[in-house]
């Protein structure tokens, strides 16, 4: 049973890192836009998540170095600083938007006023994750967010064909025009970099150390790192699947979160339509809580100050006070009047041109036998690991010119 | 003289796309912009068709056509300060005015969201307007 229950710090990190507001409306839309023409850039960013969170697994649980202490030691200060600046830039944005997503979604189910409802769902939050201890944090979160299924059930309901599906593994070139095909590389490098969020690995790490894991427990690393990433991906596959039946034959560009929603209690009617806006509510509350947590972990592994949810705040002052204002100036943001869903495509995109400085860091530590022993790198995870990080950085590179070219992905 | 030369390779690439991104108002500007007003059209008769049948619930029958109706008038707003050429004003207008009528009866179901035969007819309305705005971007 404990086995089974660690297995929810894999499917929070997943469900919070593939699910969360950018990649539920994002994925909708590229559904709408290229049906399962994208499916292989799904496929492309779980593999490359598998293989990096398990690394950075290992690398907590044998060299005791979460990803901000290697990023500080392999970077050196100064570039290492410059990542922690962005990174935590990039947390700040996404908690944002995944707090006004929340607020959203509330409104929806109960018709509150949303700006009270995002006050509300802030103090809540802070209120939750300074009560609870982290595996009580990743239980709840993990197996609520299962919730989310109802969207995978709505995409096999309404018949997709899996003929069509399988061939979207493939990726296809060649677009008709030459704005399709950038519209096309912008989806297809947006998608595989919210699939690879930071966030994701700086949470995981951490966690892996919050939860005390030992080498023995490294079998268990790959299966959580592999089973969460499967279940965030399949629940991936079938917004892209209901994009593609429900909004595709129809033009529609779902450009909301409620449309993205409502696509997935599409074949059926109220219930289901609750269970959609749960399971997404979840996620999202889910993912605010990891970019929070994650911009006091970066600070404190940065600048080798106490950290940890499990130690009370007055034992991590720092540490709490970051993640609890990460939350705070999330929500002020929102209440400014930015819209969430501009927050999204932005940190999406400004997300990629950061990754490589997370990710070879951590390629670096997994190989180097001084420090990994015998739990080191095979030759094959490294030569898949530097094969993702060449296309992690080919995608940094193209994600700013996709973005300015395709005004943000409009069609 | 250093520093402007390595500035100037720096900043090239950027104001190619930035000029890039921002073109005059052109066909193709309209047809995207004629493109996502069906999308609009097309998404709210779905949407209605879908309460209608009893589907959705109030909570998010009502912030759904709030969030819609905002995303409507955004657009028409964006649509009211663009200039086009002589042989792309029709186009335009007709954009205009279609999704200021789809504005309209978005506010027309939110006011009757219980009442099945406002909404019947309110679908109907739409589609019409979807029509028009699909004609129009055919013609272009």
């Amino acid at each position: 049973m404990k086995k089974l229950l660690g297995l929810t710090l894999g499917i929070m990190t997943a469900l919070g890192g593939f699910v969360d507001f950018g990649q539920i409306v994002f994925t909708t839309q590229a559904g709408a836009l290229f049906g399962y023409r994208l499916l292989w850039s799904i496929a492309l960013g779980t593999l490359a998540i598998v293989v990096y969170m398990e690394m950075c697994g290992r690398v907590a649980v044998v060299a005791h170095e979460p990803v901000f202490a290697i990023v500080r030691d392999r970077l050196g200060k100064r570039l290492g600083l410059a990542t922690l600046i962005a990174s935590n830039l990039l947390n700040l944005l996404t908690c944002a938007a995944e707090l006004g997503g929340a607020a959203i979604v509330i409104h929806l189910l109960t018709g509150w006023n949303e700006r009270l409802v995002l006050i509300g769902a802030t103090l809540v939050l802070i209120a939750f994750v300074l009560l609870c201890r982290f595996q009580w944090i990743e239980r709840v979160f993990g197996l609520s967010g299962l919730v989310m299924i109802v969207f995978a059930v709505s995409a096999v309901t309404l018949h997709p064909n899996w003929g069509n599906l399988a061939r979207g593994l493939l990726p296809t070139f060649g677009a008709a025009d030459s704005s399709r095909g950038l519209l096309y590389a912008y989806f297809a490098v947006g998608i595989f970099s919210a699939m690879l969020m930071e966030y994701e690995v700086h949470f995981y790490s951490s966690g892996a150390i919050e939860e005390d894991w030992k080498p023995k427990d490294l079998r268990e690393n790959f299966m959580v790192a592999s089973l969460g990433s499967v279940l965030g991906s399949l629940l991936t596959v079938a917004l892209l699947v209901l994009g593609a039946l429900v909004y595709l034959p129809k033009g529609i560009f779902p450009d909301l979160l409620s449309t993205a929603v409502f696509a997935g209690a599409f074949p059926f009617a109220q219930k289901a339509l609750v269970l959609a806006l749960l399971g997404t509510l979840v996620c999202i509350a889910g993912a605010a809580i990891e970019t929070a947590l994650s911009g006091g972990y970066n600070v404190c592994q940065f600048y080798n100050l106490a950290w940890g949810k499990n130690l009370p705040a007055r034992s991590a002052p720092a540490f709490a006070s970051i993640w609890i204002g990460m939350f705070a100036l999330g929500a002020v943001i929102v209440l400014a009047g930015v819209r969430p869903l501009q927050l999204v495509n932005f940190s999406i995109i400004f997300g990629m041109a950061v990754m490589p400085f997370t990710y070879y860091p951590i390629l670096r530590m997994a190989a180097d036998k001084n420090i990994m022993g015998k739990h080191v790198n095979t030759r094959f995870d490294t030569a898949i690991g530097i094969g993702f990080l060449a296309l992690i950085t080919l995608a940094a590179i193209a994600a700013f010119p996709l973005m300015i070219l395709t005004h943000a992905g409009r069609p | 003289m250093h520093l402007n030369f390595k500035a100037s390779l720096v900043m090239a690439p950027l104001i190619f796309l930035l000029a890039c991104g921002n073109k005059e108002t052109s066909r193709k500007d309209v047809q995207s912009d004629l493109t996502a007003a069906i999308s609009l059209a097309s998404e709210a008769e779905t949407f209605i068709s879908y309460i209608g049948q009893g589907r959705s619930t109030y909570s998010f029958a009502s912030g759904h056509l709030h969030y819609l109706l905002n995303e409507v008038n955004q657009s028409a707003q964006e649509l009211s300060n663009l200039n086009a050429p002589p042989n792309l004003t029709n186009a335009l207008n007709i954009d205009r005015v279609q999704l200021r009528l789809l504005a309209l009866q978005i506010q027309n179901v939110q006011r009757h969201l219980q009442q099945p035969s406002v909404l019947a007819a309110s679908e109907q309305q739409i589609r019409q307007i979807r029509t028009t705005l699909v004609q129009a971007n055919s013609s272009l």
